[in-house]
């Protein structure tokens, strides 16, 4: 398979998998069949087989197809499908600022406490509740049936 | 096979949590030691925390699964016949590389279950055996978290105060306070302030792929450094193949395959394993020979018998307010144990531990395995809006009891680079502890509606979830049934210890961290105090 024709086809299943909503742009607009992608499989290599198989059996469907090929993925065949798709949707700029999402920061942990502090209070004013063992030496350590079904 | 003069007084197979632990303390006594490791010491930059493809890493080459990671130190682990399956990590620092630092001890019940239950079996040794061990490698690996707890005895301090438990925690606080239920901040084995020089916890939520701050206290960062300090050898890279025993049935070294590919041997005094419950076995089994022809140190037949996975179901909470919980700890923000213990009026004995937690990222978010079929298109996008930054996690680990079919063996036709059989898992979930995860998810639904949630999806039964296997060589006082004594010895060779999760009797309902490193500090300061039985 040419990487035009993977492109192409990946963009198809981009339309019907990635097609935005409103606050989160469509994926093929961002030409994720592009660099995005190869920055996925740059991390996963061992996915670019996957996909490419899945595609193989795609090419030729063209578009409309997209759905029924989709709907004919296993549950580990669409998970890998998705991890490349979503892996490099939501590691682009565009994305992420359409969500709020800065990724995962590094933040001065407050001073201010741990929150919820006069619960915690309230919480040590309860009775102990743990129980209290049985003197250990006093009771045979032998194996029973244990499970109770 | 090269002729070598590798000799130590103690040999350690693995520098996970118990290994660090074990080498430590001999280090400090002055000790000969010596660790074999079959994975890498990875620096702190390695770690992909600080990565904004971090997500993706962690579904590859940082996965905990290590059937999926495949990394070259990685041994595969066939678990097509186990529900649950295994997480665990290769290296220096074992899997706190990759755990989430949640640092339980045990409940005092948790070390008698038979006899308060009528299920599993009583360990011959009880809470306050380990008491004194719990404080102390509290402070070696640098614990936080807040003393008072009402499900626990009294206890001192924790070396630092509990990090914050997060807009989410408060919620969730706040309704259990209104149920009457237990809830606690969480201890965690991440700093909330400097310690022993290593910084705070940032809360960039990234602890299930190593920390890229040291804050957690993965025993790479918080134990071995000070074990090298005091004298320990580390060998990383090395993969031990065979335990060696003597003509007299004595542990006397092991046989190992170091960088080079060169087959040596390394012998000592006393052998310790500390290779994760699946290691251990799987070592022992491979060790067999005319004198112990079902594997070494398996007389009882229990060596791989009684493997506990800890089953977890999840319930995500949505809320309608923005709290920004991909950031946080990826430890626990609070912790519950209002439904740890055995209730008269349940369907099934012993209890589960929950856990809140921050929810992660967008990847997270679109990928996230619950019952519900996996979104796709516009539902995905919903899906994301919905979930990133706007949910709570509770985690519900369910005590997992031993049964002897649950094991470990090694197959007959799939072989290791050794020639020996892959370790295989057969693992099925109990009756008992779905029951008891059903009631878990009711239960922990209403603790989200109550704090607010306008609505939750659950995960019956996570798969991908085995990082707390337990129990393949457990303790006993009886040779018979259990594979070592309450001092962590072999019951069939005294010089040979196993000090890793392996040893547990029953598995609790909390996370197992904390008692395996109280365990084998206790074993490890009983074989100094008595080196010459030795």
């Amino acid at each position: 398979m040419t990487n035009e024709k993977f492109r192409e086809l990946i963009n198809d299943l981009a339309r019907d998998l990635l097609p935005g909503n409103g606050s989160q742009p469509p994926a093929v607009d961002l030409n994720i069949s592009g660099p995005p992608l190869e920055r996925v499989f740059a991390v996963r290599p061992d996915l670019e087989s996957v996909v490419t198989m899945i595609l193989e059996r795609f090419e030729g469907s063209g578009e409309c197809e997209a759905k029924r090929l989709i709907g004919s993925l296993s549950q580990s065949e669409l998970r890998s499908l998705l991890t490349v798709l979503c892996g490099a949707y939501f590691l682009l700029p565009q994305v992420r600022e359409a969500l709020g999402y800065s990724g995962q920061q590094a933040l001065t942990l407050t001073r201010g406490g741990f929150g919820a502090e006069e619960l915690v209070v309230a919480q040590m004013r309860q009775a102990k509740r743990y129980r209290i063992p049985p003197d250990v030496e006093s009771v045979p350590n032998t194996a029973v049936d244990p499970i109770p079904e | 096979m090269e002729s070598t003069d590798l000799k130590t007084e103690i040999l350690v197979v693995g520098a996970g949590l118990s290994g660090a632990i074990s080498s430590q303390r001999l280090a400090q006594a002055g000790i000969g030691v010596t660790c074999l490791e079959q994975g890498h010491w990875n620096a702190l930059e390695a770690y992909p925390g600080n990565k904004d493809d971090f997500e993706l890493q962690v579904t590859g080459s940082w996965n905990a699964n290590p059937n999926i990671r495949k990394g070259v130190v990685d041994y595969q682990i066939l678990d097509d016949s186990s529900d649950i399956k295994p997480l665990l990590y290769n290296g220096v620092g074992g899997s706190t590389v990759i755990f989430s630092a949640h640092w339980m001890r045990f409940l005092p019940s948790d070390f008698c279950s038979y006899s308060l239950d009528g299920v599993g079996v009583d360990w011959p040794i009880g809470y306050q055996d380990l008491e004194a061990y719990y404080l102390e490698t509290e402070f070696d690996i640098g614990v936080s978290g807040i003393a008072g707890d009402p499900a626990y005895p009294d206890r001192p301090a924790y070396p630092m105060p509990p990090l914050p438990i997060q807009p989410w925690g408060e919620r969730v606080a706040g309704a259990h306070h209104r149920l009457g239920w237990h809830w606690w901040p969480g201890s965690n084995a991440i700093t909330s302030q400097s310690y022993r020089g290593r910084r705070p916890c940032v809360q960039r939520s990234t602890c299930r792929a190593g920390c890229n701050e040291g804050a957690k206290g993965s025993v790479d960062q918080s134990i071995w450094p000070e074990a090298i300090r005091s004298g320990a050898k580390l060998m990383t890279g090395v993969r031990v193949s065979r335990l060696l025993v003597d003509k007299k049935g004595r542990a006397n070294g092991a046989l190992f395959v170091d960088v080079e590919g060169r087959t040596r041997q390394i012998k000592a005094d006393v052998v310790i394993i500390a290779a994760h419950a699946i290691g251990t076995a799987r070592l022992l089994l491979k060790s067999k020979s005319h004198a112990w022809p079902d594997g070494l140190a398996n007389s009882s037949g229990q060596v791989g018998r009684n493997l506990m996975m800890h089953p977890l179901s999840r319930m995500v909470g949505f809320f309608d307010e923005p709290m920004c919980s991909w950031q946080g700890h990826w430890g626990q923000s609070i912790y519950s144990l209002e439904f740890a213990e055995t209730r008269a009026d349940n369907d099934f004995v012993r209890g589960s531990k929950w856990n809140l937690s921050p929810t992660g990222g967008p990847l997270t978010a679109a990928l996230y395995p619950l019952d519900s079929a996996q979104p796709t298109g516009k539902n995905l996008h919903d899906r994301v809006d919905e979930w990133l930054g706007r949910s709570a996690l509770w985690g519900m680990t369910g005590e997992d009891l031993p049964h002897p079919d649950n094991h470990l063996t090694l197959d007959k036709d799939q072989l290791d680079a050794d020639g020996d059989g892959l370790p295989r898992l057969t693992y099925k979930t109990t009756e008992n502890s779905k029951r008891m995860l059903e009631f878990m998810s009711s239960r922990a639904r209403e603790s989200l509606l109550e704090a607010g949630a306008y609505k939750v999806a659950k995960q019956t039964l996570a798969s991908e979830a085995g990082w707390h296997a337990l129990g393949t060589c457990r303790m006993g006082d009886d040779p018979l049934n259990s594979v070592v004594d309450r001092w962590n010895r072999c019951h069939d060779i005294p010089n040979l210890l196993i000090v890793d999760g392996s040893v547990f009797a029953t598995s609790s309902c909390v996370n197992p961290a904390a008692t395996i490193a109280a365990l084998a500090a206790r074993a490890v300061d009983h074989l100094i105090n008595h080196c010459q039985e030795h």
